[in-house]
């Protein structure tokens, strides 16, 4: 298989394996939520450059799909870093209170009036969900409260949301504001 | 360190997936967020 070179029958080919590799997934982990496109979009960034140079990525040359993402710049005014938090508190289950904290110097972008509560949305992996923007005068961060709800009205914690898409406690995030909607995404190292 | 592309493909944990996946939103314009999830969930 020339991969400058894939011929249709080297998509079909292509296709089957990433098929065959969501079926395991699915069988693995007991879940649905593995797909063959899934397995495209994994692969589709081995190769890349995933660094703080944040060079612009070529459009996919996939012949399987047709995604169509480009890297943003590092300067894009409408990201927000910040952080996942655990509070020290705990929930019956065990889990720990998780709240996402944002510098108030590095807020500027949200449009949060400081001291208020701003309705959110929060697109976390592929589900999006309703939450709260929080800030106090004397905090020096702004915070997303540690309850939020999807698109059913049921009250989830921030923890799951963000566990259940590979998020830990204190790691770096992205906020991509975008729409309206706030994009929380791994921050690159 | 990011787990390669030969360890991933044999990895049994769930987390390395979930991050793998994640890693494509990094190359993703704001922007184009929208449109790109709609197409990885039109399946």
């Amino acid at each position: 298989m020339n991969e400058m070179s894939l011929t249709t029958q080297d998509g079909v080919i292509l296709i089957r394996i990433m098929q065959r590799k969501a079926i395991q997934l699915n069988q693995i982990f007991n879940s649905t939520e593995w797909t063959p496109r899934k397995i495209d979009m994994i692969l589709w960034t081995y190769g890349r450059q995933s660094d703080s140079a944040k060079v612009y990525a070529p459009v996919s040359k996939s012949t399987v799909t047709t995604p169509t993402p480009e890297k943003a710049i590092s300067s894009d005014s409408s990201r927000v870093e910040a952080k996942v938090r655990g509070l020290g508190q705990y929930y019956p289950n065990g889990t720990e209170r998780f709240e996402i904290h944002i510098a108030k110097s590095k807020a500027a972008n949200l449009g949060h009036t400081i001291g208020s509560q701003t309705p959110v949305q929060l697109q976390i992996g592929f589900t999006t969900f309703s939450g709260v923007l929080r800030s106090t005068a004397s905090n020096k961060y702004l915070w997303i409260s540690a309850k939020v709800y999807d698109q059913e009205g049921n009250r989830i914690t921030l923890v799951d949301a963000l566990s259940n898409n590979g998020f830990v406690k204190n790691q770096s995030v992205e906020l991509a504001v975008d729409s309206g909607k706030i994009h929380v995404m791994p921050m690159n190292n | 360190m990011m787990i390669t592309i030969d360890e991933l493909w044999i990895s049994e944990n769930l987390m390395d997936w979930k991050k793998a996946l994640q890693r494509y939103w990094e190359f993703v314009k704001p922007s184009n967020i929208a449109l790109e999830h709609g197409s990885a969930s039109d399946e």
